[in-house]
């Protein structure tokens, strides 16, 4: 019956025909309990009437005599259905045993009776109500009973519709849930069988939206949005083997290439000093890129967070500047306090002081660099919770359908030939700043400049 | 002593233009007032009576004002933590002469400034206040001179307002 996975869809089913059960059973009951209630009650009111007015009837009369342990019955005519009406007097010495047998109703019903001046009791077929009275000085009790017919003859045909209703109901339950279950899951199957379709080979492969369902497009595209991330990380990571495969190769190769020159004839010892030298620095070079390398796998998600302090904001800049204009004093970098706050707690971020002066060295110099050192101009400002770093540079900027792959590493943009670079900074910086909760955004437009924007969690003491 | 200022704005961050340079001029006359900011933008809430019951000025902001707006006048507001008691945003549903005048007056306006620039990006049902601020005789507004920026990569991003 069920195909596929059946579990759940079981699951759901039987929860629904309980929840059914439970609520119709919790119904049928209230009604039938309460008919019932309010049955025996009217009853009862039917039969204190029918006593009242015996007890009138009899009070009225000059002398009630009525000799001890004798019963007077079937004082009116049938009023109610096989009416049943005693008067006797109250035995002087409270044995109610005679009467008790007479007319077969326990003793306790007579004595509470007598203590509380009326009282009723009934057994399977007849209600009966009591009261006592007293008339010359002499203590009497009247009964008044009755069969009561509702009871005995709708109730039992109450019962029946309601069984049967019941039956039905659970019926139509069991096959509405069942129904109900099988479309709440089928869309579920189906989507598990596509899912399944999916795999390395077949990334570019979506899932279609159902028609009207939103739930379940809210997952289909929650689905589609994480196989895009997961195309994308694939795509990263060929793009990164052949980028790295390609930058290692380029020193190897003119090491190989000097050496094999070298090594081809005999040369003068210049000739070996010169060969060693390029060697040497095209070696120096390929450790370069390795350590970059290196620092980007241990930059990377890896949970190893190295050692956060308070780090002032302000201060690294004004360290990452100097160190920028000592190292080329072309490097034009326009410190902006306009913003800056006055409070200088709003300018502290927890973080690892190296690796965020890393990160801004990266983003500074790579701004100096690519507007051939033009004025790079940096900003701070804080909001309450997050410290902003604003880099700006009208340098060459980044082509509008490169933006995608400014982080991957060893990517350089195509206006990027003519300066020298590894394209190793800034998917570097990101990894830091991603390490510090922050966030890196980069604008640009080719030939306009290029605006990275950077923001921190401010540091909050913990008490 | 503390001062209202209001704002004529459209929550770009262009218009927090008028409010860093009135501040920055306010900085350089050492004045020691305080004051409370209040940018007023119009909103045009319609005419459907759900609309109009079930509008709350937080769901309009959502609508017409970004995150970015409010970080960058945070921004403002820790540059500047003398001269600035609170900032507020508001809106102006009206559309009489009147209506305008009154609010000025329960709002307690004490200075009022609007942007020598027309505002190009208003979104649906926003529309400028300058006109009203300009005819208020209660009060009046100054004209804050600014330019329109040329086009920066930046456009939108908290970092225009660091210009």
């Amino acid at each position: 019956m069920l195909k596929g996975n059946p579990t759940n869809q079981t699951k759901t089913m039987l929860l629904l025909m309980l929840v059914f059960t439970v609520v119709i059973l919790l119904f049928s009951g209230l009604v039938y309990f309460s008919i019932v209630n309010f049955s025996h009650q009217r009853f009862y009111e039917l039969l204190k009437i029918r006593a009242t007015t015996i007890v009138q009837i009899e009070k009225s009369k000059e002398h009630l005599d009525i000799p001890e342990n004798h019963i007077l019955n079937s004082l009116n005519n049938e009023e109610l259905p096989m009416e049943k009406d005693y008067v006797f007097e109250v035995p002087k010495d409270s044995n109610y045993s005679q009467i008790s047998n007479q007319i077969h109703i326990p003793d306790t019903f007579f004595k509470s009776i007598v203590k509380k001046g009326e009282s009723n009791y009934n057994d399977k077929e007849f209600y009966y109500i009591g009261q006592s009275f007293t008339s010359n000085n002499k203590t009497y009790i009247a009964i008044a009973s009755a069969q009561n017919h509702y009871v005995v003859y709708y109730l039992g045909y109450l019962k029946r519709t309601l069984i049967t209703c019941m039956v039905l109901a659970l019926f139509f339950s069991m096959i509405f849930s069942f129904y109900l279950s099988k479309t709440l899951f089928r869309p579920i199957l189906k989507i598990t069988g596509k899912v399944k379709e999916i795999s390395s080979e077949n990334l570019h492969l979506r899932l279609e939206p159902q028609p009207d369902n939103k739930e379940l497009n809210e997952l289909i595209d929650t689905f589609n949005d994480m196989l895009n991330r997961i195309e994308t990380s694939f795509e990263t990571q060929n793009h990164l083997i052949g980028n790295v495969s390609h930058e290692l190769r380029t020193p190897l190769t003119s090491i190989m290439g000097e050496a094999d020159v070298a090594l081809s004839i005999r040369r003068s010892e210049e000739h070996y000093q010169e060969t060693l030298q390029i060697i040497l620095n095209e070696a120096e070079k390929l450790d370069k890129k390795i350590k970059a390398l290196l620092m980007i796998a241990q930059t990377g998600f890896d949970g190893k967070i190295q050692k956060m302090d308070k780090v002032r904001m302000d201060q690294l800049l004004w360290d990452v500047i100097e160190t920028a204009t000592r190292i080329n004093s072309k490097n034009n970098v326009f410190m902006d306090i306009s913003m800056l706050p006055e409070n200088p707690k709003k300018l502290k971020v927890q973080g690892n002081e190296q690796l965020l002066h890393l990160a801004m060295a990266n983003i500074i110099n790579n701004g100096c660099k690519y507007s051939n050192f033009q004025q790079v101009k940096v900003s701070l400002g804080a909001t309450d919770d997050h410290v902003y770093v604003i880099i700006k540079d009208s340098g060459i900027g980044i082509p509008d359908s490169e933006m995608d792959k400014i982080y991957d590493p060893f990517f350089r943009a195509s206006n990027t030939k003519n300066y020298e670079g590894y394209g190793i900074g800034l998917p570097l910086a990101r990894n830091i700043i991603r390490i510090h909760n922050g966030e890196l955004i980069v604008n640009s437009k080719e030939n306009v400049g290029t605006t990275v924007q950077i923001r921190f969690p401010i540091y909050v003491p913990t008490e | 002593m503390i001062k209202t200022i209001l704002i004529a704005t459209d929550f770009s961050l262009e218009s927090l233009d008028v409010l860093k340079k009135v501040l920055k001029n306010k900085t350089e006359q050492n004045d020691e007032n305080q004051y409370n900011i209040l940018f007023v933008s119009g909103y045009d809430m319609g005419d459907s009576i759900r609309d109009l019951l079930f509008t709350t000025k937080s769901t309009i902001f959502g609508k017409i004002r970004s995150q970015e707006f409010c970080d960058a006048y945070s921004i403002i507001n820790n540059k500047y933590p003398n001269l600035i008691n609170k900032i507020t945003c508001d809106i102006f549903t009206g559309s009489f002469q009147r209506t305008f005048n009154s609010y000025i007056e329960t709002a307690g306006i004490d200075e009022a400034y609007f942007s020598s620039v027309k505002s190009k990006n208003l979104s649906k049902g926003q529309f400028d206040v300058t006109p009203y601020l300009k005819k208020c005789k209660n009060i009046n507004a100054i004209e804050v001179l600014t330019q329109t920026p040329e086009f920066v990569p930046e456009k939108g991003r908290l970092a225009e307002v660091f210009l």
